[in-house]
């Protein structure tokens, strides 16, 4: 290849000739909006401005304890937002209430004040349910603070895995706030509630943050620990209120109540002020007009980050990834962190580093001692960072709700502040710029769960009889769990004596329940750089296959190490320090086989099946990919072991010849098979009540010869096991088949009950595609169309409706659309 | 994970099989929401509207002809009915040792005169811990006028324990020094929490206790492979059992009763059970003479040294304080 030094080229990132410095006299996040947008009007396609929220304030409640009242006023709190206050007026009348808030509104107060109330008051225990362990760390830390200001005496533990044997029963006896997570509450507490006799019947609150993130399949597994949770609660003559709080999603309080499995209080409207915010949507420039090539995502979202930190704010930027992270740290850490002697001013931040490591960069960002974070999704939840002045999006997080989950990172009570989300090239990315009304018009996507999927309830009623007998009458959530018990006891591990159904198994169900449906076993990265073996990070089981293999460069805060070895089987990466002008990228792929149908139905001209399959994803090797020009300066073979899974699934399949007779062409008939497997795969998810996420979607010949996916840029392409693309028309047989599988391993029930809907599922496909206001195509549809293909004409759209037409038992029976 | 349902269809099928007549139909007051509510769940494989009607008389037949079975399979068991669930199972022995009337210096307990010894123990569903494992076998044995006698408590329904409970809180001496081979980690723990989950008080936890687990080690640790109570019969107390079900086969035995009302397996846990308290009684007059006379015994004097200077200095913290 070339030699970089002279390579100035198009796409080339961080290090543009063309540098823009704002202005020294500029002031605040919206002059820095304004300059951006009027010096880089070609690349904005869209400014979307919110305005300035007035602080709304209430009272502290008459009747709330003087001591923490006083411990308030220490603090510096004199009056209440008004949301606080609605919440503590709902608890108080014994109602459960959600609290939907942006970021820095106050929310912990939503159900602090309530708690701590009821606890000074004497016996009130409460629990406290995060997503993850720093958040209930961080939780503990505020709780303390608070203490400690008015002499409180509550005594607030965190009780996860990290949690010490012999500190376990002090927590349980003397805990008056115990603050874990869900799985800790379906593992660890609930099987041995007997441990937690007292703090049950003391049991007045369950506090549940974050509830938008418990969504699809681990959503579903929460709304039933709820309900063995409320079995345990009853059983020691207790019924706590449940205080929730979700970020913005289209239903809160409709999935409050699914969760909590009752009629749940709304607060939606904030009290607390916020200043206005700017959002910028920012499409790269083109810099190759006869392919259509735009710069990258990275260089742009450098470029502004780098602006926003000369003139003096504080910015975070997102990336979609955790190498991503790494590569956008590296070129901010090259504008502003060469001198070694000085503290850093740009960190990183994501999964996998180490947790003291998160905790120093969570602090240095609320004492704004850096200027500058790069981020995964990691601090899209509400870990405690203080305020930002200016979120970057490095391309489009995948959904509204995230987006402006993600936005809302950046925003002071009094200031304004900017976000600017940067397109890449990715067509739904490309998509979202083209067309900001889609973003604009559209409301956050509904969290959707669905507690009565069978195979996650019988897990569940497995569990909840191991903590208790169940007795004749008895329910789960709505349901009588007798055919569930029948099925149990016909398994023999658990047995009917008279009107009651015990446990007599020798195992503990809930150790083979995972809520999240993920393979244990992190994976630890070893340094032996100067004979040393320190631990730099933790690798979760599923990204060790594409980071860790040998040869990798790993990075944290940027710095590069090499893999030398990687002991899969003890979980174990060793690396020593390098310095690489290049980093790596795993090249994987992914192919489906059919294991066994058990039921084959026609479906049009062709047929619709459900069964087992093997899903496989292997790494075959990896990229080498040079800084800045990103030319790709090498291969690396990688040899592990293929990432298995069983699982159960629906496949829609066309007979060989059937799209050669109806289409000009195979590669339009790929597209349109492509395009129907979006619809169906979106509809899919809607009627199974699950995330995009839980229900796997795969195009492929079904043998696992080879396998069809959308390339970034939105066009269609063939490739075989040896990842080599082919020519569609090369095929001897051309019989693509799409499968909508269960994504976690073993199944998680979505695949069957789908399979019996799928005359239905066609019809939707259909209806979604014809009645999509869209011309040729969109996100919300087929998925992504180019912006050429656009321009052009190209029927990919009518290609869909052809094939779903192809795949529908009576075409003519979808009925005619409704078009305004 | 372990193996679960490869199939949605086919634990709708069982389910289907194993409750029986069919679903109800939809109750026909139900509004057109609430049919499409159900549609809805039919559609995504959740549970159809709950089936109250079983099938009563069919039921009760076949549970009549189970409860006759089970008369006849209990008949065949030793000992007597006290409660409907509970059998009690009493046995005597020759028993001419002396049993000590003071704490022995070997033992960690805070009582200096123990109250009436009583040796327990306890066979279980399993060893998995947490509340879905429970004491199915109950055992007491106490030494009277050179004789010991074992009191067993069995639960032959599950529905009985809390009557189990209760019935053993009636015959015990008022204020008993528990003597057990593991209790303190394992049997105490467990008791407390089944008594807990019948609603009944807790007589074991923070009672005094001789756990002999842990003096026996400090005495054998380096002389024997392992110091479970089987090794101290064949090396130290030359007990030899005959035809003796293994522990880890017990708790499959009396699910055995439970499943199929098969009393074989049980009679056999019952006499594995019965031995292992009169085991834990020879074990503690056994105990009480190695730490008087280590090398006569080929114990490890050093580890027995340690342990009761370590017992001693503790005694003095606690006095002091």
């Amino acid at each position: 290849m070339s030699n970089p030094a002279r390579l100035p080229a198009p796409g080339q990132e961080g290090g543009e000739r063309e540098d823009w410095r704002p202005a020294p006299s500029l002031r605040g996040a919206n002059e820095l909006g304004a300059a951006l947008a009027e010096r880089f009007a070609g690349r904005v396609t869209a400014r979307i401005s919110v305005p300035a929220r007035e602080a709304r304030f209430a009272d502290f409640p008459e009747t709330l304890e003087p001591r923490l009242a006083a411990a308030l006023r220490e603090r510096g709190i004199e009056r209440l937002w008004s949301h606080q206050r609605e919440a503590f007026d709902h608890v108080a009348a014994g109602r459960d209430v959600v609290v939907v808030t942006p970021t820095a509104s106050g929310k912990t107060l939503c159900y602090n004040l309530p708690v701590l109330d009821a606890a000074l008051r004497g016996g009130a225990k409460a629990l406290y349910l995060f997503p993850t362990k720093a958040l209930a760390q961080d939780q503990v830390a505020e709780l303390s603070a608070l203490n400690a200001a008015g002499g409180l005496g509550v005594r607030a533990y965190t009780f996860d895995g990290d949690t010490p044997a012999d500190a376990r029963r002090a927590v349980r006896t003397r805990g008056d706030l115990v603050v874990s997570n869900p799985d800790m509450l379906h593992q660890a507490i609930l099987p041995h509630h007997t441990k937690w006799a007292q703090f049950f019947e003391q049991l007045a609150f369950v506090v549940i943050d974050e509830v938008h993130h418990y969504r699809g399949v681990f959503g579903s597994h929460v709304a039933n620990v709820v309900r063995r949770l409320r079995r345990i609660t009853a059983f020691y003559g207790a019924s706590p209120r449940f205080i929730l709080c979700s970020a913005t999603i289209g239903n809160p309080r409709e999935h409050a109540e699914a969760i909590v499995g009752g009629p749940v209080a709304a607060v939606t409207e904030s009290g607390a002020p916020a200043g206005e915010k700017h959002l910028l949507l920012w499409n790269p420039p083109v810099v190759n007009p006869e392919l259509g090539i735009r710069a990258s995502a990275r260089s742009q979202s450098t470029r502004i980050a780098r602006a926003a930190v000369q003139a003096g704010l504080k910015a975070i930027v997102f990336a979609r990834s955790r190498l991503e992270v790494e590569v956008l740290t590296k070129y901010l850490k090259d504008a502003f962190d060469h001198d070694p002697r000085k503290p850093a001013r740009v960190n990183a931040y994501r999964g996998g580093y180490l947790p003291e490591a998160r905790r120093a960069t969570e602090r240095r960002l609320r004492d704004g001692a850096i200027d500058c974070v790069v981020s995964t999704s990691a601090l899209e939840l509400g870990v405690d960072i203080g305020m930002l002045d200016v979120a970057v999006l490095n391309g489009y997080p995948g959904s509204i709700a995230a987006t402006w989950q993600r936005l809302g990172r950046a925003g002071r009570r009094q200031q304004a502040s900017l976000g600017v989300l940067v397109a890449s090239s990715e067509a739904l990315d490309q998509y979202v710029v083209r067309h900001p009304e889609f973003f604009v018009g559209s409301p956050p996507e509904c969290a959707r769960i669905d507690a009565d999927q069978l195979l996650i309830l019988v897990d569940h009623v497995r569990c909840a009889a191991f903590e208790l007998p169940f007795r004749a009458g008895d329910r789960f959530g709505p349901h009588d769990p007798t055919p569930l018990l029948a099925v149990l006891a016909e398994d023999g591990v658990v047995h009917r004596d008279g009107a009651e159904w015990h446990w007599i198994a020798d195992s503990y169900p809930a150790n083979a329940v995972s809520l999240r449906g993920v393979a244990d076993g992190n994976f630890v990265v070893v340094d032996l750089t100067d004979g040393g073996k320190t631990v730099i990070a933790e690798v979760d089981h599923a990204s060790a296959a594409l980071t860790l293999y040998e040869g990798a460069i790993y990075m944290v805060q940027s710095r590069p190490w090499q893999v030398e070895r990687l002991d899969w089987v003890g979980r174990k990466a060793f690396v020593t320090r390098t310095e690489a002008d290049y980093y790596t990228d795993a090249i994987d792929y992914q192919k489906v086989k059919v294991l066994e149908a058990f039921e084959v139905a026609p479906a049009g001209r062709g047929e619709c099946a459900h069964g087992e399959i093997h899903h496989v994803r292997r790494v075959t090797g990896y990229k080498k990919i040079r800084y800045y020009t990103h030319e790709n300066i090498g291969y690396g073979k990688v040899s592990l072991p293929d990432g298995e899974m069983h699982t159960t699934a629906l496949w829609w399949r066309l007979p060989d010849g059937a799209l050669d007779a109806a289409f000009d062409s195979r590669w339009a008939a790929l597209d349109g098979f492509l395009g129907a497997a979006h619809a169906l795969h979106t509809v899919a998810v809607v009627r199974a009540m699950a995330e995009p996420l839980d229900l796997g979607r795969a195009v492929g010949s079904g043998q696992g010869d080879w396998h069809a996916v959308a390339e970034p840029g939105g066009r269609g392409a063939i490739r075989d096991a040896a990842d080599r693309e082919l020519d569609p028309a090369d095929l001897a047989r051309f019989e693509p088949t799409v499968f909508l599988y269960d994504n976690h391993p073993g199944g998680s029930g979505l695949a069957a009950p789908l399979h019996r809907a799928r005359d239905a599922l066609v019809a939707d496909a259909t209806r979604l595609v014809r009645d999509c206001a869209c011309a040729h195509g969109c996100p919300a549809c087929i998925g992504p169309v180019l912006e050429h293909d656009e321009h052009r004409g190209r029927d990919a759209k009518g290609s869909a409706l052809r094939v779903l037409a192809m795949l529908a038992e009576d075409p003519g029976a979808v009925t005619p659309p409704v078009r305004a | 994970m372990t193996a679960r349902p490869a199939d949605l269809a086919a634990l709708r099928a069982r389910i289907a099989r194993v409750m029986a007549p069919p679903a109800p139909t939809p109750q026909a007051d139900a509004g057109p929401e609430a049919a499409a509510q159900a549609d809805r769940l039919a559609a995504a494989g959740s549970m159809a509207a709950p089936s109250d009607d079983l099938d009563v008389s069919a039921l009760r037949q076949a549970l009549a002809v189970r409860a006759r079975r089970a008369q006849v399979a209990l008949a065949s068991l030793p000992g007597e009915d006290v409660a409907d669930g509970v059998r009690r199972i009493e046995t005597r022995e020759s028993f001419c040792e002396r049993m000590p009337e003071r704490r022995p210096d070997w033992v960690r307990d805070d009582a200096e005169a123990p109250g009436e010894l009583v040796f327990v123990d306890t066979e279980t569903s399993g060893l998995s811990g947490g509340t879905g494992t429970l004491v199915f076998l109950l055992g007491v044995g106490r030494v009277v006028d050179g004789a010991l006698t074992i009191v067993q408590y069995l639960l032959t329904r599950l529905a009985a324990e809390a009557a189990m409970f209760d019935r053993v809180a009636a015959e015990l001496p008022d204020a008993p020094t528990w003597v057990s081979f593991n209790g303190r980690a394992f049997d105490v723990p467990l008791l407390a929490a089944r008594q807990r989950m019948c609603r009944r008080q807790d007589l074991y936890t923070g009672r005094p206790h001789w756990d002999l687990l842990h003096p026996l080690r400090a005495a054998f640790a380096t002389r024997w492979d392992d110091c479970r109570l089987a090794t101290s019969e064949a090396r130290l107390l030359r007990i030899q059992r005959d035809d003796d079900l293994p522990s880890a086969l017990v708790p499959e035995a009396w699910r055995r009763w439970l499943q199929a009302r098969d009393a074989g397996g049980l009679a056999k846990a019952l006499a594995h059970h019965r031995q292992d308290i009169a085991s834990l009684a020879r074990l503690l007059v056994a105990l009480d003479r190695v730490y008087a006379d280590p090398e006569a015994h080929g114990a490890d004097a050093e580890g027995i040294r340690r342990r009761l200077a370590r017992l001693a200095r503790e005694r003095r913290r606690s006095a002091a304080r």
